[in-house]
């Protein structure tokens, strides 16, 4: 279980260091890994889709609010032409 | 005419929050929108094409979850049931943008030369990738996977063996992954974010993170062929070759 964690660790940092060069891709590879990681430990133990439920859901909303901005952001790039 | 109306035409609804706002104004007053009908029409459009694909990658992360990870699911009926609502949803989400994707059916500019080189890395990655993998398992968990274990014992095991892991996988995951989803993701981002999104998508539903080493470079090769041959067919092929490679290990 630790190399999994460990994995997954280096990933989300790694993920979250690259947002502010390619904000899209990464916030969209976050939130998928974020809930295939959710629905592995539901498949595990499906009580612990209720553990911390708020913070998950807050997770998500504000990872879907990041995808909303980030197209603005890109669209606003573009407008521009900012790199 | 008076005054209160020169100022009721010269003011238009927000287009999104819906607020009265003055006729030229290029943001509203109450939530700071851009009102622009284009940028608004493309925004939405966006986040739409996001929703679907969404959509289709959530019918694949379940189906995938179950099948590896539910026990309930592991029987030969069940395995056969998962991969065919995984390929009937990748046709479903192809077929949906029809006109546009049908370009990728077409096999431009066909090269035997290019079909032995993508023959030839196939092979190359396939035959690094197994003896990678079988090390790492040896040296983390210390046991090396069979990942036929399900089909042992039929009489048809060389041919389901090859269908559910070579033909199925090439055909399915392409028309889903490099034909329906790096598609969408081209209409919504750049080239490069889309090719990047597609191939992590596609490593992680392979649902094992020590092999994300190789799935995300073999994801990206196979965006990349896609975007550059713009059919998804030398992509087929390629996965085949590097599926079939890894089937002719265990099997032989």
């Amino acid at each position: 279980m630790v190399i999994p964690n460990l994995v997954l660790a280096v990933v989300f940092l790694a993920l979250g260091g690259y947002t502010h060069k390619k904000p899209l891709a990464c916030i969209i590879s976050g939130l998928s890994l974020y809930i295939i990681v959710l629905i592995l430990f539901f498949i595990d133990n499906p009580a612990s889709l209720a553990y911390g439920v708020i913070v998950k859901i807050v997770i998500i909303g504000y990872m879907i609010k990041g995808i909303k901005s980030a197209i603005e952001i890109e669209k606003i790039k573009k407008e521009h032409n900012i790199a | 005419m008076t005054t209160g109306d020169t100022e009721n035409t010269e003011k238009t609804p927000c287009i999104q929050c819906g607020t009265l706002i003055a006729l030229n104004g290029r943001f509203c007053n109450n939530c700071g929108a851009r009102q622009s009908a284009e940028v608004f029409n493309s925004f939405e459009n966006k986040w739409s094409l996001l929703k679907q694909a969404a959509l289709f990658f959530s019918i694949d992360i379940v189906a995938c979850c179950l099948a590896k990870f539910a026990h309930a699911f592991d029987t030969l009926s069940w395995s056969l049931f998962i991969d065919i609502t995984m390929a009937v949803a990748a046709v479903f989400f192809f077929a949906i943008n029809w006109t546009e994707n049908k370009t990728l059916l077409i096999w431009h500019h066909f090269s035997w030369q290019k079909l032995a080189a993508y023959a030839a890395i196939g092979m190359g990655g396939s035959f690094l990738v197994h003896y990678l993998v079988g090390w790492l398992n040896l040296v983390i968990y210390s046991k090396d996977e069979n990942y036929f274990q399900l089909l042992k014992g039929n009489l048809f095991i060389d041919f389901l063996v090859i269908s559910f892991t070579a033909v199925m996988p090439a055909l399915f995951e392409e028309l889903g992954f490099r034909g329906y989803l790096l598609q969408t993701l081209l209409k919504v981002t750049d080239k490069e974010q889309a090719v990047y999104i597609s191939a992590f998508l596609f490593a992680i539903i392979h649902m094992s993170f020590i092999s994300l080493f190789w799935l995300i470079p073999f994801a990206l090769f196979l965006s990349f062929v896609r975007i550059k041959e713009n059919t998804v067919w030398y992509g087929v092929f390629f996965h085949f070759v590097f599926n079939l490679t890894g089937c002719l290990f265990e099997l032989l």
